[in-house]
């Protein structure tokens, strides 16, 4: 649950918790505690974030305690997802159209390992763009 | 292999007597055919030659004796089974007289025509697969199987219509076939490459571009005369091709030379072109304006496939849809981000 999970407060902070690392994917969500599509996600979350931690790390931030990434991000969404490597916004052509963000509550973990695993090898080889194993295109939720 | 009989072959001949390719059956296929009727009504054999005669063989059977002769000619039948024919109709294979003569039909030319010298150059060997003579030059390395004689165009070739005896001439390449013989055009005019002729090269000559009998000695000596002429300094007029080289002395074309050369380029090319039936630009603007044109009941100027897209003609692409077509740019990192809002915040303060 988001509890387990490390929030940031501030922008700072999400900047510096996106520079330290350097050889693991950064996963961010944006969103509300409360929601419950966040619900869902950080149970997900939870769950798979001791078996990505060799490659990756998840940090959970509240939109409205940080605003200053709305606008920029579009950050519309009750659940958003995204990922950073090297301080660099890696895509994922996940089919639904919109290859920034995973912006719809997954409820598969093995599902979110895999995409997890496809964006690390991707960025690591320099890729911008990725391909997820799995088409979305029938399950956008906007 | 030497060639058994005939001509000796030269010293020092390069060409083995290896028989043309396989894949040209040897003309005496074709002068085995029924001779041509395009230009003499179909000959009326007398039918008591054919039906007279008693078959030769027991158990074989009644064979013409038009077909027997051809048969023993290539060979099928052995040739002592000739003889076994009893009557005047037998024909023999052999170039002999022919026993029935057509009144209608010319006069075959004089038998020397097998006997004629071949010209120079060329010899005669065996083939021995199909055991007919053929004739080779060793200068060119050409190998045919027509004998290449004085009195009848190259890639014609000559034979004896075994039922009558009288003499045709065909053209294996195109197929034609004709009792008179055919009569050698030294040149025949031709404003575009209208296919191959044997025997004739297509270029430009001294009566014009067409089809020329080839002959290389003649070839040479005009080569010989236009090098002469180019390195004493005079255009050769009217050469339109690669220039001579090998002219080291030869004067510079002037400008207005190379023009008028362009000039005459251009219009040998429409001339071809027309030759070719090509449509050209003159002729497409003359052509009738469909009543459907909008040009044909309106104001509207006439135009053409391409008129009104030539300016959004080069950039097909949806200039409307923004950023690189199919294609997110990814977002700032965090913390441009930052450095964004910042600088947004201090602008506006």
């Amino acid at each position: 649950m988001s509890y387990l999970l490390p929030h940031l407060h501030s922008g700072y902070a999400v900047d510096q918790s996106i520079l330290s690392e350097e050889d693991r994917v950064v996963i961010i969500r944006f969103g509300h505690d409360w929601e419950p599509n966040c619900m869902q996600m950080d149970e997900v979350l939870a769950s798979v974030s001791d078996q990505i931690k060799n490659f990756a790390v998840v940090y959970l931030v509240d939109i409205t305690e940080v605003p200053d990434f709305n606008t920029m991000y579009e950050l519309y969404d009750p659940c958003t997802i995204m990922f950073f490597f090297r301080n660099k916004h890696i895509m994922i052509d996940l089919g639904t159209g919109n290859n920034n963000k995973i912006n719809w509550a997954m409820t598969d973990k093995q599902e979110f390992i895999d995409i997890v695993e496809v964006v690390y090898r991707g960025a690591r080889k320099g890729r911008g763009l990725v391909v997820s194993p799995k088409d979305y295109s029938t399950k956008y939720r906007y | 292999m030497p060639p058994p009989g005939g001509a000796p072959a030269p010293l020092g001949a390069q060409y083995p007597a290896e028989p043309p390719p396989p894949g040209e059956a040897p003309p005496g296929v074709d002068a085995d055919e029924a001779p041509p009727g395009t230009m003499l009504p179909p000959p009326s054999r007398p039918p008591a030659a054919a039906g007279a005669l008693p078959p030769s063989e027991p158990g074989k059977p009644d064979l013409p004796p038009a077909l027997r002769a051809r048969l023993i000619a290539r060979g099928v039948l052995p040739a002592d089974s000739q003889q076994q024919q009893a009557g005047a109709g037998a024909v023999s294979a052999t170039r002999s007289a022919p026993a029935t003569h057509y009144s209608s039909a010319p006069q075959p030319p004089a038998p020397s025509l097998q006997d004629e010298p071949l010209l120079p150059g060329w010899y005669e060997a065996i083939d021995p697969r199909h055991g007919r003579p053929y004739y080779y030059n060793p200068t060119t390395g050409e190998r045919i199987w027509l004998k290449p004689i004085k009195s009848v165009p190259r890639g014609w070739g000559f034979a004896r219509d075994p039922a009558t005896g009288v003499t045709y001439y065909y053209n294996p390449v195109t197929g034609e076939r004709t009792w008179t013989r055919p009569v050698y055009h030294d040149y025949i005019h031709a404003p575009a490459f209208q296919g191959a002729r044997q025997g004739y090269v297509f270029k430009m000559g001294p009566q014009g571009l067409g089809y020329y009998l080839d002959d290389p000695a003649r070839a040479l000596a005009e080569f010989a005369a236009a090098r002469a002429t180019a390195l004493s300094g005079v255009n050769s007029s009217g050469v339109i091709g690669p220039a001579l080289r090998g002219a080291p002395g030869a004067a510079r074309e002037t400008e207005e030379e190379r023009k008028s050369k362009l000039e005459a380029i251009r219009e040998q090319q429409r001339l071809r072109n027309e030759a070719r039936g090509k449509a050209t630009k003159a002729s497409k603007e003359d052509e009738e304006l469909d009543p459907m044109d909008p040009a044909a009941y309106s104001d509207a100027p006439r135009g053409g496939w391409s008129v009104g897209l030539e300016g959004a003609q080069p950039t097909a692409a949806d200039t409307t849809a923004g950023g690189p077509l199919f294609q997110s740019r990814p977002y700032p990192a965090p913390g441009s981000v930052l450095r964004a809002n910042k600088k947004a915040l201090a602008g506006a303060n």
